[in-house]
């Protein structure tokens, strides 16, 4: 009783856990052994046995605490970082994806080249089927085994497959003899198998009348495989594939490659035994690759290839360049809006701010997946009510008024910098600030106010193409403005946290002193602001830098760019670019060159990461003393 | 009306202040406050109407994208019962099963149990990784938490080629799960539940440990004799002779386990920080006082560091729990059979499968998915908040 009492709750944890550790890797050898595994198998002990030194010596206490989440954090964060650089410095790719010598045994002994010539033995075929089952409603597949039996003796058993269908994983083969041996010893062999399911040979041909429940098919029955007949194989491993000629006769479709190790290179005996040579990561034929070829150290061919080659280059530079505009853009407007809406609302006498702030939070709390996709059907050119609502209102109005358009537009424009200009004067009163800002306010307007009425635009027929089909203007203009939407709330919550935080003393200050409240926001309160909000205007950098679901799921990268090495379209960022590269490719996976991009992406946000780590030199104050 | 500030007091502000709206003139009151609201209500037009778009549209009659309008002519919650049709309740988990192409209720339940699964675990993990960058003192615990910093600072999902191939290779050994008839698992478990309960019931426990063992005692024992009488009697409880119980899941590509066992590499991060900011704030004092009385370590985290934690490990929970909730690239990189998406997969895929003629319905499946989350955030809204502008003030 007392050894109960001695060890609390936390001894009994940690035996328990250990105990389940312990007893789940010893599970694990035999398993690791079989597939020779030997790397994982090494890692796998190691790692225990450094687990149950932690968890039993009493001079690292302070270690187990963390174990449990540095296993995850080893595994699933560092190891995945790791592993990306060695995928980067291969051919990695959907074509290039196992080793030589599995690559090697899927082209001699799979499925996938198999040749059937005037010299492919032939073999005595046998069909059973489920007697439980009427003879209507047989099914010539389901329902079906076949028997093979070859020259030499050789006894193949299993459910067939239609030629059509796709190979499953494993064969579904339950007896056979493979591989070759001679006449006799094969006959034995291949009886005693069958044998052991349960066969029942009543007239002793050789030929069981049964097999394992399933009984021989006679001939008036046959008319329900003959649909099918021609098109029945079983596959066979190693053997290559029995396929169905006649109801009772079978063809051997052999392998059409042999591997000769002394020259490492395919024997292809369809083309008279012609040679083909293991050139760069696969098999070649005549000039033709034999797929799937393997996986191969490459160096830094992939980086080489990203800088060096012209069609990868373009693409990739015009993204990046891209990427850093639109994580810009949408942080500074989201800063301006935020912090715009935070001094607004910031007034105690005003009433309602609580359900201001709970109201404004929406945008930000709500799920990005959801938002956005709602959002793409806000923006749809065709259907979206946003469309609608600027057709009826003034898109409509815009393209039936008799006006040269020329002059809409003059006006439009010049309304715009009068207004911008007066707005800028009245925050700071210098006037080379208002006409800066007024001439870039004027020429963004009469960018779009182009874009609306220019040449190449039918408003009336379509609306703006926002997103899907879209163009790349409003496309590029549509993402910024839904992840400005998403983002603005969080700076408005930041902004009036700050606020708040700010000493009213020195705005009274300042005001005492005469200064306008214009003066007191410029050289009072946007200082102090920015001294909390700068390290967050970073991180929100980084944070856009990679938004990914905001394109991938409003714009999935589009419009497409055509004409380069790779699929892009004009709104794709890096991370799009790089999941594009690597899931969704037309191309196929090109899981190397995804991940040798992605290391641009990591180096940048580890710029941007030692940027903002200087920025924050007061890290330890921010996150408590360390 | 009148400032509550006490550091407001100076006699500009109290003139100003002090003046409530009755004695404002109503051009003053604009000028003044009248105007703010004003730019406050056409921000919230902004920030809310894609969402009371889509409120409207899912109770509207008419479905479809094109013919929709704001306001609609005449409402219907078919919406919502089309996102359930097809599916029926059903004996094991999930509770239901559904049989149209692109189940909701599968997704929504799929998103949950992975964000629930994955948000605990990490929370354990995280705290007690805080708890001994906060209280135990150790070499190497400072460059400790900066690296955990700077790791943090790669996203995870930037390394998706990688963990798609990890998730390959594991399932080329892990790929198939071990199952044990229930009896196996519950007679021994029962067992030494009972056992231990037994035990516990003579020593000298607190009263309160006794009772929780008593109870223990009486499932575990419970639990047994079902087990027992299933297993000698299975014409009457054939279930618990037929029924498998998985001890060790399945980890490969395109289950669950292993898309948690991903979210997991996240554990240690952003949040052992939050956590551990937080236990330092919490005495040392306390834990010498129970050291001195006889607690172990485990003693002072589970009994007094934890309860005394638990508004921040609250807060952590749901802000982890929405971000799981949220995640799409990994999800979608890594789960490819439809009855295991998550909602975000799952949404994504009605999207691009019927878009604009069921655009009702993807407004209802829009608004189930949003609103918990919404009631969460506002709920927990001062806390949030709170946190969010004390990482400006720092």
């Amino acid at each position: 009783m007392s050894f109960f009492r001695r060890h609390g709750p936390g001894w009994w944890i940690r035996f328990f856990g250990l105990a389940l550790l312990d007893g789940i890797v010893i599970a694990l050898i035999p398993t690791l052994w079989e597939q020779r595994a030997t790397v994982a198998l090494v890692c796998i002990l190691v790692g225990a046995a450094g687990i149950n030194y932690i968890f039993l010596s009493s001079r690292t206490i302070p270690i187990r605490w963390l174990v449990p989440g540095l296993f995850f954090l080893a595994l699933m964060m560092l190891w995945p970082i790791v592993f990306t650089v060695y995928i980067a410095l291969t051919n990695w790719s959907t074509g290039n994806f196992i080793t030589k010598d599995q690559a090697i045994d899927r082209l001699t002994e799979g499925g996938a080249y198999l040749i059937e010539t005037e010299d492919s033995p032939l073999a005595a075929m046998y069909l059973y089927r489920d007697p439980s089952i009427p003879t209507t409603r047989l099914d010539p597949i389901a329902d079906l085994k076949l028997l093979v039996v070859t020259d030499l003796g050789e006894f193949f058993y299993g459910s067939p497959r239609l030629r059509t269908a796709p190979a499953p994983d494993e064969p579904e083969l339950e007896c056979c003899v493979s591989p070759r041996v001679d006449e006799e010893h094969a006959a034995r062999l291949g009886a005693e198998s069958l044998a052991e399911l349960n066969a029942v040979d009543e007239d002793g041909d050789g030929i069981p009348e049964t097999i394992g429940g399933h009984a021989k098919l006679r001939l008036l029955d046959i008319g329900t495989v003959s649909g099918v007949l021609d098109q029945l194989v079983l596959d066979v491993p190693g053997r290559g594939q029995a396929r169905a000629r006649t109801f009772s006769s079978a063809v051997l479709a052999e392998q059409r490659f042999v591997y000769d190790r002394a020259r490492d290179a395919l024997i292809d005996r369809l083309n008279d035994d012609a040679l083909c040579p293991a050139q760069g990561a696969s098999f070649v034929c005549a000039e033709r690759r034999v797929d799937p070829g393997w996986r191969e150290f490459q160096g830094f061919d992939n980086f080489t290839r990203i800088v060096g080659d012209e069609r990868i280059r373009t693409p990739f530079l015009r993204i990046f360049v891209w990427n850093v505009i639109f994580a810009a853009a949408v942080v500074l407007l989201q800063l301006s809006l935020g912090m715009a809406l935070a001094l607004t609302l910031d007034d105690r006498r005003m009433k309602g701010r609580g359900l201001y702030r709970s109201l404004l939070l929406i945008p930000w709390a709500a799920p990005g997946f959801i938002v956005i996709l709602v959002w793409r059907g806000l923006l749809n050119p065709s259907f979206g009510p946003v469309n609608n609502q600027l057709e009826a209102r003034w898109l409509a109005d815009l393209s039936r008024s008799t006006w040269p358009r020329w002059l809409v537009a003059v006006a439009l424009v010049a309304c715009a910098a009068v207004l911008i200009w007066m707005a800028s004067g009245m925050l700071r009163r210098r006037r080379w600030f208002a006409t800066f800002f007024s001439l870039v306010g004027a020429a963004v307007v009469a960018w779009f106010v182009y874009k609306i009425l220019g040449p190449g635009f039918a408003v009336r027929n379509v609306g703006i193409p926002w997103v899907q089909p879209g163009d790349w203007f409003w496309s590029k203009v549509a993402v910024i403005v839904v992840t400005m939407w998403q983002g603005f709330p969080y700076f408005f919550l930041i902004c009036t946290g700050a606020l708040q935080a700010i000493p009213s003393e020195m705005k009274e200050a300042a005001k005492v002193d005469g200064a306008s409240p214009f003066q007191v926001f410029w050289k009072v309160t946007f200082p102090l602001l920015m001294v909390g909000i700068a390290p967050l205007l970073i991180a929100s950098f980084a944070f856009n830098f990679n938004a990914f679901v905001n394109i991938f799921l409003l714009t999935a990268g589009g419009p497409p760019v055509a004409g380069y090495a790779v699929p892009f379209g004009e709104t794709d960022i890096l991370i799009s670019f790089v999941f594009n590269l690597a899931v969704e490719s037309g191309r196929g996976g090109q899981y190397a060159l995804a991940a040798a991009a992605t290391f641009f992406i990591f180096f940048i946000v580890a710029t941007i990461s030692a940027i903002s780590f200087r920025f924050t030199r007061r890290l330890e104050e921010i996150y408590g003393s360390l | 009306m009148a400032a509550s500030d006490p550091g407001a007091t100076t006699a500009v502000e109290l003139t100003r202040v002090g003046k409530t709206r009755r004695h404002m003139s109503p051009r003053r009151y604009f000028r003044e406050i009248g105007w703010r609201h004003l730019v406050g209500l056409v921000a919230l037009a902004f920030a809310l109407f894609p969402l009371a778009w889509v409120i409207s549209s899912s109770i509207n009659t008419v479905d479809t994208l094109t013919t929709a309008r704001f306001i609609p002519k005449s409402t219907t919650f078919n919406n919502y019962a089309k996102l359930f049709e097809g599916c029926s309740w059903d004996a094991g988990l999930p509770p239901f099963k559904c049989a149209n192409t692109t189940p909701m209720p599968i997704f929504l339940w799929n998103s949950v149990k992975i964000a629930l699964i994955a948000a605990t675990i990490q929370l354990a993990l995280s705290a007690l990784a805080a708890y001994s960058f906060a209280r135990l003192r150790w070499r190497g615990r400072r460059i400790g938490l900066i690296a955990i910093l700077l790791i943090q600072m790669f996203p995870q999902f930037l390394a998706f080629v990688a963990l798609f191939l990890l998730l390959d290779t594991l399932g080329q050994t892990f790929g198939t799960a071990t199952q044990v008839s229930l009896w196996v698992v519950a007679v021994p478990l029962a067992a030494i539940t009972a056992l231990v309960a037994l035990v516990a019931s003579r020593s000298d426990w607190q009263r309160s440990a006794k009772r929780s063992a008593y109870i223990a005692a009486g499932v575990g024992g419970a639990v047994l004799a079902w087990a027992l009488i299933g297993q000698f009697a299975d014409t009457v409880w054939p279930f618990v002779a037929n029924y498998q119980v998985t001890i060790f899941p399945r980890i490969s590509l395109g289950t669950h386990t292993g898309l948690v066992l991903v979210y997991l590499g996240g554990a240690i991060g952003v949040n052992t920080w939050l956590l551990k900011g937080f236990m330092d704030s919490i005495p040392t004092s306390l834990d010498e006082a129970a050291k001195v009385d006889g607690a172990s370590e485990w003693d002072v985290f589970s009994k007094i560091i934890v309860p005394l934690a638990r508004p921040i490990l609250i807060v952590v929970f749901i802000l982890t729990f929405v971000g799981l909730y949220n995640e799409y690239i990994l999800a979608s990189v890594l789960i490819r059979d439809v009855q295991q998406f998550t909602y975000a997969t799952g949404l994504a895929l009605f999207v691009e499968s019927e878009y604009a003629a069921k655009w009702g319905q993807l407004s209802a499946a829009a608004v189930l998915g949003t609103m918990p989350i919404l009631v969460i955030y506002w709920t927990l809204q001062d806390r949030i908040v709170g946190g969010l502008s004390g990482a400006v003030k720092g």
